[in-house]
């Protein structure tokens, strides 16, 4: 009996189902259809989670039809504005209509029932898939105590999000610089500062999960994973009275160093502790024949004064050096301030070695606290430079590759000039950047009330696998690889760490 | 077979008459909370004087809260503390509370085999009124306590024969309470140790329970969560650091009072079983006992409803009716409490800065500030040490917010979102800032947030109302005063006194009359005359046509001090001042006593004067 209802009530169910092709065909056509986070027209990899959106216009229902020259379409019907795409439909669309497009069409009801129609939008998806996993750190627009800062990672073709690290699992602490060796989840290393269990590095390597009795600024794998070069910072941050970014940071002094792994020493290298020069943000080549960094003269005498009078007059320039098993050859300046008229940071240059993605914004090294910051793409064989196309006018930064090179993500303040989000743009074999998207949630409203800032995305081919409370333990142990502090012109590495510490 | 105990028509009638006199007794405590505590101050005052018990309803809230032991209880103290908002809601939340504990309570003493059960399951409820009666918001503790308690009733009540499976089975309820209620489990396993050993005699099942407790909480906090040894064990109680920096000495010795009336209810329900009088077996109860009993009942009750009275403190009651009022902007409301504070030497520094704002806000800095108790601090940015960060960036918001100075209160603003979370004032004041300075969209993202708060929600709507219509925002006089007086010049902030950034700002508006009233009350409490006189033009400038009393006073001050004359120009003046300024000169060179005694004397008179501040370093009306 039970059955024969709930059969019933099926067939009924489906009965009251409006006819979707039916609808779309008869309804009358209302102009473009709005929708938030804007999807429209964008490029996406084939392996990307749902595109879930809210059509922003007021309606009783709504009926959204989501196809491609190939496979089945997508039906939904839904009373709420929030559209949820299955996943497997989606995926499944999403590999019939690789390097095609598809497209989404909207109809929606109102109290007057009468439906219409809006224009379909396409979205193209992409031949090349993007990596699998997201890692990022997630933090409150401001974090001077460090009270709920973690380092997260996401799977892309879900909405999974997992914590790895989290700085309340060692009392307030403050997670920054994670790296990982071409994409791969393994090795990486990950620095943070603690007032109780101190500054240190945390490197996993085969397995084996290492702490270095020191704290690694921004670091970079060499391709043989042999080598981590870091910059060491005097980092402070300041404030300003009008301009619409409050927050702003310089770096005092700086200097570029390296560790080697097997010998468990560090050193400097050579020309990279200049005390008369600022150097910071190194990043090796694919083929780890050259470490690029950013570079800029230091325009203060030390620490006389905070912020320095001259601190907006600070520009960097792009250089590399190049490396051969052991041996450090001439620097060179890749990009010159003086070419753009701006501040060159955060180089990273592409898995194939064609392109040098940096940012550029008016001055300083804090591309994050500066509306000007927009993403520059640098052709290695030619020399030419030019803006991405997928900049905002608010700050975009903190940019990576995917390990196929086709993809970049990278923080944003569009659309509110506080919060930082992950936007995804695919890179063409010209250099070319399609528009840029957020990333996906399952809940197209998240980003409208969340509190959180995203930064330094990083995307790797598969999870982390160290659990987290591995991690934490390797943090609060007693055991640690000590190394010697980096002396040279420029203070030495545990006064970096005083000065780091707020 | 056992016999049937003969029917006591007496004593059915007070079982059928103890439910309605308890359901009576829990009204009166709603609207003893309702109208007495006002649950709508402790709700304005978490993220200030109390941790701000976070909820948001959305899937990453419920998961984050649920990967820690104890963020179960933190979840829902944050549901239930958003109700807060309204006295009647808040106290029927909390009365809800109090009932769940007490029946919990109750049942677990019946277990027990107490025949007197209502008194010891009433004795947490009085613990958490006295604590409510000190806005000490133990919210957290109830619920904790609340579902321990019915996990000791569930425990007992399963019969489960068998002492190994009784102790898997204990074992299996605290591991489940502990990712509950986090520490507070360990007063469950108390209740259960007890209750094995003392009632049920099977030490074997106490034997188990103990170790098994401890080491459920050692795997699953520390193995499992990856907490800290310590920390795994004093999870979301109140001995954890977060929760014990909140709680004041009082208010320790009360949560210790409420734990223990939970963990030794049954106990002395028992004991007052056993010590009770017994009715003879046969025949009707003597009747000059049931009088005593009832004489007795009565006089407990009255006693317990004036402990619980007295307790109340309507000092930190107006304190915080000034703080709400503050935050609020209703500044008369706020001269009107602190003119019902009995003894104003009970100002706390926070209620004080409310009434110079207050008096700022209405133009009367310069005519009434010391007829308050004024400290030199209060002005210059809150930067009193000592004080909690949640109390120090509200009140710096405030400062901030009043002066326009967006970006500075934007840093506030965020340090607190950063330290105590999403607060509703805090969103409020983030949105707020955001609208003035035209941020629309990261406006949004804080509207948005606050219409997930149900006492936010329709202040969130009206202002995402105004975002969407076209010149919506022009309308609200505060936005309009934001936007007239905010920062012009950027620069980096330096490490500046406070009078020199009021005199930066009024260098950018010279006709914000806010900042200049600061600058005026800051040299006030300074006694720093000398930049009265200097900066007197300002006041013209601010829109004054007269001088006001204290200005006056200092002005007054440093002429008859430096012996040079000042120029007042375009500025009325009243003779009553100079006079006033005669008498006390005069009084205080006639009167032959020390320091002390000339300060008693003066103060009678002179009390409210700038001249008596400027002469002790405090106000007479202390």
């Amino acid at each position: 009996m039970i059955w024969v209802i709930i059969v019933f009530i099926c067939i009924i169910s489906s009965g009251c189902r409006p006819k979707v092709e039916a609808i779309l065909d008869q309804a009358e056509l209302a102009g473009q259809v709005q929708i938030e986070p804007d999807y429209k027209a964008v490029t996406i990899p084939s392996n990307i989670a749902p595109l879930n959106f809210a059509i922003t216009s007021h309606a009783d229902r709504y009926l959204v039809k989501i196809y491609g020259q190939d496979g089945s379409p997508i039906l939904l019907y839904t009373r709420c504005p929030q559209i949820r795409v299955p996943i497997r439909q989606w995926q499944a669309l999403l590999n019939q209509n690789k390097a095609g497009q598809i497209w989404i069409e909207v109809a929606t009801c109102g109290r007057d029932r009468r439906w219409r129609r809006y224009e379909p939008f396409a979205i193209y998806v992409a031949n090349e898939p993007i990596d699998r996993c997201l890692v990022y750190r997630l933090l409150r627009p401001q974090y001077n105590y460090f009270k709920d800062i973690g380092i997260y990672q996401r799977d892309i073709q879900s909405f999974h999000q997992s914590c790895i690290l989290h700085g309340s699992q060692f009392r307030d602490g403050c997670l920054n610089c994670h790296t990982f060796l071409n994409n791969r989840p393994e090795p990486m290393a990950i620095a943070i500062r603690s007032g109780q269990f101190g500054s240190s590095c945390i490197y996993a390597d085969d397995g084996q999960l290492e702490k270095l009795g020191t704290r690694l600024g921004h670091t970079s794998w060499h391709p043989s994973g042999r080598l981590l070069a870091f910059s060491a910072f005097d980092v402070r941050m300041f404030f300003h009275t009008a301009r619409p970014d409050v927050q702003d940071v310089v770096e005092m002094d700086s200097l570029i160093g390296y560790y080697d792994l097997e010998g468990r020493k560090a050193g400097r290298i050579p020309g990279l502790a200049d005390p008369n020069r600022l150097e910071t943000q190194p990043c090796w080549s694919a083929d780890g024949r050259y470490l690029y960094f950013a570079c800029a003269p230091k325009l203060w005498q030390a620490n006389k004064q905070f912020p320095p009078e001259r601190y907006a007059e600070l520009r960097y320039d792009i250089q590399r050096i190049s490396y051969n098993d052991g041996y450090w050859g001439q620097v060179e300046t890749v990009v010159s301030s003086d070419r753009l008229g701006k501040s060159c940071l955060m180089p990273r240059p592409s898995p194939d070695g064609r392109f040098l993605l940096f940012t550029a914004c008016d001055y300083g090294c804090f591309p994050i606290y500066q509306a000007s910051a927009d993403l520059y793409l640098m052709d290695l064989n030619t020399g030419q430079i030019k803006a991405l196309e997928c900049n905002s006018q608010f700050s975009d930064s903190w940019h990576t590759w995917s390990s196929n090179g086709r993809w970049l993500v990278f923080a944003s303040k569009r659309p509110t000039g506080r919060f930082t989000r992950l936007y995804i743009t695919h890179i063409d074999t010209d250099g070319r950047a399609s528009k840029a998207f957020v990333l996906p949630q399952a809940d197209p409203y998240f980003y409208d009330r969340f509190l959180y800032a995203y930064n330094l995305p990083e995307l790797i081919v598969g999870p982390v696998r160290y659990s987290n409370r591995t991690l934490v333990r390797t943090i609060r142990s007693k055991r640690a690889i000590q190394v010697d502090s980096i002396t040279s012109a420029t203070p030495v590495q545990t006064q970096y760490q005083q000065f780091g510490q707020r | 077979m056992r016999p049937k105990p003969a029917s006591n028509p007496q004593s059915n009638i007070g079982r059928y008459a103890r439910w309605p006199i308890l359901i009576l007794l829990f009204v009166a405590i709603a609207v003893y909370l309702a109208k007495a505590i006002e649950p709508s101050l402790i709700y304005s005052s978490l993220g200030v004087f109390h941790a701000y018990p976070q909820f948001q309803g959305d899937r990453e809230s419920l998961v984050r809260h649920l990967s820690i032991p104890g963020g179960i209880s933190q979840l829902l103290t944050g549901l239930a503390s958003q109700w807060y908002f309204d006295n009647w809601y808040g106290g029927a939340v909390i009365t809800g509370l109090l009932a769940v504990l007490f029946a919990g309570m109750y049942h677990l003493i019946e277990l027990h085999h107490g025949r007197i059960k209502v008194w010891p399951a009433t004795l947490p409820v009085i613990f958490a009124l006295f604590m409510y009666g000190r806005y000490d918001h133990p919210t957290q503790w109830l619920i904790s306590l609340a579902i321990a308690a019915w996990a000791a009733v569930i425990y007992l009540a399963i019969p489960i024969h068998g002492p190994v499976i009784s102790a898997i089975f204990g074992c299996m309820i605290l591991g489940l309470c502990y990712q509950l209620i986090g520490g507070t489990t360990l007063v469950l396993a108390a209740i259960l140790v007890i209750c094995e050993t003392a009632i049920r005699k099977r030490p074997l099942v106490a034997g188990i329970l103990v170790p098994g407790s401890i080491c459920i909480i050692w795997l699953v906090g520390t193995w499992w969560k990856a907490l800290e040894p310590l920390q795994a064990f004093v999870i979301a109680s109140p001995l954890d650091k977060a929760n014990l920096a909140w709680l004041d000495t009082r208010a320790r010795w009360l949560c210790a009072g409420l734990f223990a009336a939970v963990l030794f209810g049954p106990c002395i329900g028992l004991a007052l079983t056993l010590l009770s009088p017994q009715t003879p077996n046969s025949g009707r109860p003597k009747a000059w006992l049931q009088r005593l009993r009832r004489l007795a009942d009565v006089a407990i009750i009255v006693l317990i409803c004036l402990l619980v009275l007295a307790g109340h403190q309507t000092q930190t009651k107006y304190q915080l009716a000034i703080h709400k009022a503050g935050m609020e902007g209703d500044w008369q409301a706020v001269l009107n409490l602190a003119a019902r504070i009995k003894d104003p030497g009970q100002l706390t520094p926070a209620s004080i800065l409310e009434i110079d704002r207050a008096l700022i806000h209405t133009g009367l800095l310069g005519q009434q500030m010391f007829s308050y108790p004024q400290d030199p601090r209060i002005l210059a940015l809150f930067s009193l040490e000592g004080i909690g960060q949640g109390l120090q960036f509200a009140k710096r918001l405030e400062i901030h917010l009043d002066l326009a100075d967006l970006n500075a209160a934007e840093q506030d603003a965020y340090e607190l979102l950063e330290v105590q979370g999403p607060v509703p004032f805090v969103l409020e004041a983030i949105a707020r800032i955001h609208m003035a300075k035209d941020q629309y969209e990261a406006a949004k993202v804080a509207l948005q947030n606050l219409l997930t708060l149900p006492g936010a929600r329709q202040l969130a709507r009206g202002w995402l109302a105004r975002l969407e219509g076209p010149g919506g925002l022009d309308l609200d006089p505060e936005l309009k005063r934001l936007r007239q007086f905010r920062r012009l010049r950027d620069e980096p902030v330096k490490d500046q006194l406070f009078d020199q950034i009021l005199l930066d700002m009024i260098a950018e508006h010279p006709n914000n009359r806010v900042a200049v009233d600061y600058l005026m009350g800051y040299y006030l409490l300074t006694r720093q005359d000398e930049k009265i006189a200097a900066n007197l033009d300002m006041l013209l400038a601010a829109g004054y046509t007269f001088l006001p009393r204290h200005y006056h006073q200092a002005l007054l001050i440093y002429a008859d001090r430096t012996r040079q004359p000042v120029q007042v120009r375009g500025l009325a003046m009243d003779s009553s001042v100079i006079d006033e300024f005669s008498r006390f000169n005069s009084v205080a060179r006639s009167v032959k006593a020390d320091r002390a005694g000339l300060a008693r004397h003066l103060a009678s008179q002179f009390g409210d004067t700038y001249m008596y501040y400027y002469l002790f370093g405090l106000s007479g009306v202390r």
